[in-house]
């Protein structure tokens, strides 16, 4: 009913109790873990299968709920969806291999998965959606299951603190994105995206679009943890189980730079409401505050949360300049971020599972006991420090060249450009002074003990890790994938005219 | 016929026998490790080798492996031509003897098989800078040289190693960011990362832009090559470094970033190097002078070479600078006979420290008939860096001294030659406090180095001296790259 992917994964989070159920019965309480992570197995195969259908740029159009085309619900999967959909389904898939080990010591875990794939599909549902009122169901599906997963331990007063906060903030988010919608359904009659973008590009502009346009920003701008909207972030993202927090950071912060994305190059397009300097503005800020924050961390998850802040300027710097090769970087490095920080947040997850600590002076020097993880470790900050051949670095370079381009065309962006490129240079100290921390010292105390991660922790971390080196050397096809991804986006007509005769 | 592949083979040779050394390093020991990484060195060096002649008989070569990424248009070539043949030589070779050197110095050290894995990948992305084509891909490899010299300073090195790399990493790297800006700059006006077409690009962009992409260049490539106000890094990590690596740092790394500032700043942007050559001139002789004079000051022997180092590295940009052609080709010749002296020097310096296990040279002396190749060695380098005829340094220092003087640069190249004076001086202090007087009573029983020290300390002396005598070798290739950089000056 609702694409491969999104249907497998509703109907293995539905079957999961009575999955447990059985586990229980056959005495085989490990079952539900094989559950989940078959489910993800499935509905990747299916992605597969969709980006088979849409590779040479056509459109898929899935109708959801009937009706005539402006008010009916539907499903418009283009390059853009695909890539990020692909992208939430494999993290998804990792992070439930990872799960395994990593959640054996708690109890609920029936809740956990089925959260899990919910929110998984959540996500999938929102990058395929084709209007507003489907996006903003999967939105707060996406959106309610990751309150609950921050706060899954909920016997600790942190993680239920920090799981308040960001429902509330990501609450207000939502809200201000269904004021937009309804502003737009009161100015054109329809919600749906195509619609949308080719009423709203030939009207004037006036208050009440501008006002949208605001909200739009704003709300999806919480999501995705631009500053001043960011303060929920470094606290959900450390409170969270390791596994969710590399979901969380790696993925769930996407689907607001893709609903940005989204609305920004398809509806309020670039050439009639010129956004592209406020949003450069916002960037930079964004990149800005969360480098000099993560400098000051000593909490190794709650730095790693700075740093996606970081990064996430990154990504809406590309979008804000709404070029070709802009945009190409962007959702390049949406995708390079993701397997970059999940890898980050994975291994901090190993280093907690080892020794229960999050302490960067009590982790010093734990590489050492660590040598699989620490040297997985080593290659994503290295990584995130955009150093190349690793793949930050790629995307990194092409976001940077489309604000050089741009900067021939107007000098300020020269400097926004040279910004960006000291923030990346200030951010390599911190992910430096992490590798020293904990490969170089010599180990402490509560270190010493540590023993390597079992086999499953291994496992997604190392296909992470090799994605993160095999990106950079050979960057060829994954950039050709974010390249017509981009165009998708660019050049909004297509997408227009695929639903608009 | 030559098989068009052996560019990319020398490069990978070094990258997959990295994770043999990792992997098998702990089962086969140390020296064993060690063979096989001189091995994989060595094959390299051959590879390269073999571009000799076709290179002298037919010119450059290129080779082209296909597209790497296609949105922008870059492909994966190499470039192999008068210019890059002698300075991939240079590091190929210094690299498999420094890998040879490794195995008795590191006899001492923890976790040998992460040492070679990082040598390996260190040497490896110094082949590619210098061979690589294309911008990005030589940035690629510039960064890719940073990487693993950082661990194996932070990791392996003496006094307060962590700091230490950590000044050096962020020092290189925001040269790099610099470089990487003047690159994406470059590109925004010419649209093409190839070296070779980007020339042409670029005639036509704006002048005010040009220059500042020359300028930012410039300053990556000076951080590298240590030129005076961005050179504090130097001291540190050559002297704190484990005695190979500061090999391969003094000796190749730096010369990096001169292969770079001839290669780029010259032969790209002669319209704009012209209009400030005199303000950089100034900074080598300052560069040249200080390094001399901190020299003089210093007392442990690794820091001495190491400020020697940045005092040469004025030489090579002095050389560069002056835009004639025999001042060209003095510069380059010296990146040769500096880097194989330079070499020698941190060798003997290692032999010294792993002998005696003492760095000061007061506490030092009388070494010279306790270890007698060392000190022939030792004097051999001194001299050659000194400019002493029949030493190889001295064919390279009066061609960049008559390369000034042809350029009309009186002041300058007189300034420059009392900076060799200094350098005479410092050399002779440390020879005689390190090699002769009378030795303390701890150092009774010291003998020879070992046999694997030996061996690459015979070779390079065996080069100071061929090169001073035979300078007609490597000038041969040499000359012709220093003409054709001249070229685009004479008249500008």
């Amino acid at each position: 009913m609702f694409t491969g992917p999104i249907d497998t994964l509703l109907i293995f989070s539905l079957l999961a109790p009575i999955i447990y159920w059985i586990g229980v019965k056959v005495n085989f309480r490990k079952l539900i873990d094989y559950w989940a992570t078959l489910g993800f197995i499935i509905a990747s195969y299916f992605m597969y299968i969709l980006y088979e259908a849409i590779k040479s740029g056509k459109i898929m159009i899935v109708t959801v709920a009937n009706g005539l085309l402006p008010i009916s619900s539907i499903f418009e999967i283009d390059a853009l969806g695909i890539f990020m959909g692909g992208l939430f389904v494999f993290i998804g898939l990792l992070t439930s291999i990872y799960s395994m080990r990593y959640m054996e010591r708690d109890s609920g875990l029936t809740e956990y998965y089925i959260l899990l794939m919910l929110m998984v599909a959540g996500m999938v549902g929102v990058v395929f959606a084709g209007d507003f009122f489907t996006f903003f169901i999967f939105w707060e599906i996406m959106c309610i299951t990751s309150y609950v997963l921050v706060a899954f331990r909920k016997a600790q007063w942190e993680p239920v603190e920090a799981g308040f906060k960001y429902l509330i903030m990501s609450a207000s988010g939502s809200v201000m994105v269904l004021f937009a919608m309804s502003m737009l359904y009161g100015m054109t009659g329809t919600l749906n995206f195509a619609y949308l973008g080719s009423i709203i590009s030939t009207m004037p502009i006036n208050y009440w679009s501008i006002l949208a346009l605001a909200f739009m920003i704003i709300g999806f701008g919480i999501k995705a943890s631009v500053v001043p909207m960011h303060s929920w972030l470094p606290d959900a993202h450390p409170a969270a189980p390791s596994s969710i927090s590399a979901m969380l950071s790696g993925v769930v912060i996407k689907a607001g730079a893709y609903a940005l994305i989204r609305t920004l190059m398809i509806i309020f397009i670039p050439g009639a409401y010129n956004w592209q300097f406020i949003l450069a503005i916002l960037a930079v800020l964004t990149m800005t505050v969360g480098n000099i924050m993560a400098l000051l961390q000593t909490d190794l998850k709650r730095l790693l949360a700075f740093s996606s802040i970081a990064q996430m300027g990154y990504v809406i710097f590309g979008l804000s300049l709404a070029t070709y090769y802009g945009l190409t970087g962007s959702i390049f490095h949406v995708m390079n971020h993701a397997i970059m920080k999940s890898l980050l947040f994975l291994c901090a997850g190993a280093f907690l599972y080892a020794v229960e600590s999050r302490d960067l002076n009590q982790l010093a020097g734990i590489g050492r006991k660590m040598k699989a993880t620490g040297i997985m470790f080593i290659v994503g900050s290295l990584a995130l420090a955009g150093i190349p051949p690793l793949n930050g670095f790629q995307s990194e370079w092409m976001i940077l060249l489309a604000g050089i381009e741009k900067g021939a065309l107007q000098s300020v962006w020269y400097l926004l450009s040279a910004i960006m490129l000291l923030n990346i240079l200030f951010s390599v100290a911190y992910y430096l002074r992490l590798i020293q921390i904990l490969m170089l010292k010599k180990p402490t105390r509560i270190s010493n003990r540590a023993k390597e991660a079992p086999l499953t922790m291994l496992i997604p971390m190392g296909v992470l890790a090799v994605l993160c080196i095999v990106i950079g050397v050979y960057p060829g096809p994954f950039v050709n994938f974010s390249s017509s991804a981009a165009e998708a986006v660019v050049d909004a007509s297509q997408y227009i005219s695929a639903i608009v005769k | 016929m030559l098989n068009n592949n052996l560019m990319l083979y020398a490069i990978l040779i070094p990258i997959i026998a990295s994770p043999i050394a990792f992997f098998l390093g702990k089962k086969i020991g140390r020296v064993w490790n060690g063979i096989l990484s001189t091995f994989a060195l060595g094959l390299s060096t051959v590879l390269l080798l073999s571009y000799w002649n076709p290179v002298l008989s037919s010119g450059p070569i290129t080779e082209s492996y296909g597209i790497w990424i296609g949105l922008f248009k870059i492909d994966i070539s190499f470039l192999m031509d008068h210019l890059s043949l002698p300075i991939v030589l240079l590091i190929s070779g210094i690299s498999t003897l420094a890998a040879l050197y490794s195995i008795t110095y590191m006899t001492h050290e923890h976790d040998q098989e992460i040492y070679f894995t990082c040598l390996l990948l260190f040497v490896a992305g110094m082949i590619g800078v210098v061979l690589a084509s294309n911008l990005i891909l030589f940035y690629l490899f510039w960064e890719m040289m940073l990487i693993p010299s950082y661990f194996l300073i932070a990791y392996w090195g003496s006094g307060r190693p962590r700091i230490i790399g950590f000044k050096y990493f962020m020092f290189t790297h925001a040269g790099a960011a610099c470089l990487f800006f003047g690159i994406l700059w470059a590109y925004a006006l010419g649209g093409t990362f190839n070296m070779m077409q980007l020339s042409t690009a670029l005639q036509t962009a704006p002048l005010s832009s040009l220059r500042w992409i020359m300028i930012l260049m410039f300053i990556g490539f000076a951080v590298k090559l240590a030129i005076f106000p961005v050179h504090t890094w130097l001291p540190d990590a050559h002297a704190e470094a484990p005695t190979p690596i500061s090999v391969l740092l003094s000796g190749v790394m730096i010369k990096c970033g001169a292969y770079a500032m001839a290669r780029i700043t010259l032969a790209m942007f002669p319209s704009t190097v012209i209009t400030v050559s005199h303000a950089l001139l100034i900074l080598a002789v300052i560069t040249m002078l200080w390094g001399g004079i901190m020299a003089f000051a210093q007392t442990d022997i690794k820091r001495l070479l190491a400020y020697s180092s940045i005092s040469q590295a004025g030489y090579i940009v002095f050389g560069l600078m002056s835009l004639y052609t025999l001042g060209i080709a003095g510069g380059l010749f010296h990146i040769l006979n500096h880097g194989i002296a330079k070499a020698l020097l941190f060798m003997v310096a290692g032999a010294i420290i792993y002998t005696t296990g003492i760095r000061d040279i007061n506490k030092l002396g009388g070494l010279a008939s306790k270890m007698p190749i060392t000190t022939v060695a030792a004097l051999c380098g001194a001299l050659s860096i000194a400019g002493t005829p029949p030493f190889g340094g001295f064919a390279s220092e009066w061609m960049i001294f008559a390369g000034a003087f042809q350029a009309e640069y009186m002041l300058l190249g007189a300034l420059a030659i009392i900076a060799t004076i200094i350098t005479v001086g410092y050399y002779l202090r440390m020879i005689k406090k390190v090699f002769f007087g009378t030795s303390p009573r701890s150092l009774s029983k010291v003998r020879e180095a070992p046999i694997y020290m030996l061996i690459p300390l015979s070779i390079l002396t065996f080069f100071t001296i061929i090169y001073g005598i035979f300078p007609l070798i490597p000038m041969e290739v040499l000359y012709p790259a220093a003409e054709s950089i001249g070229k685009l000056f004479i008249g500008g």
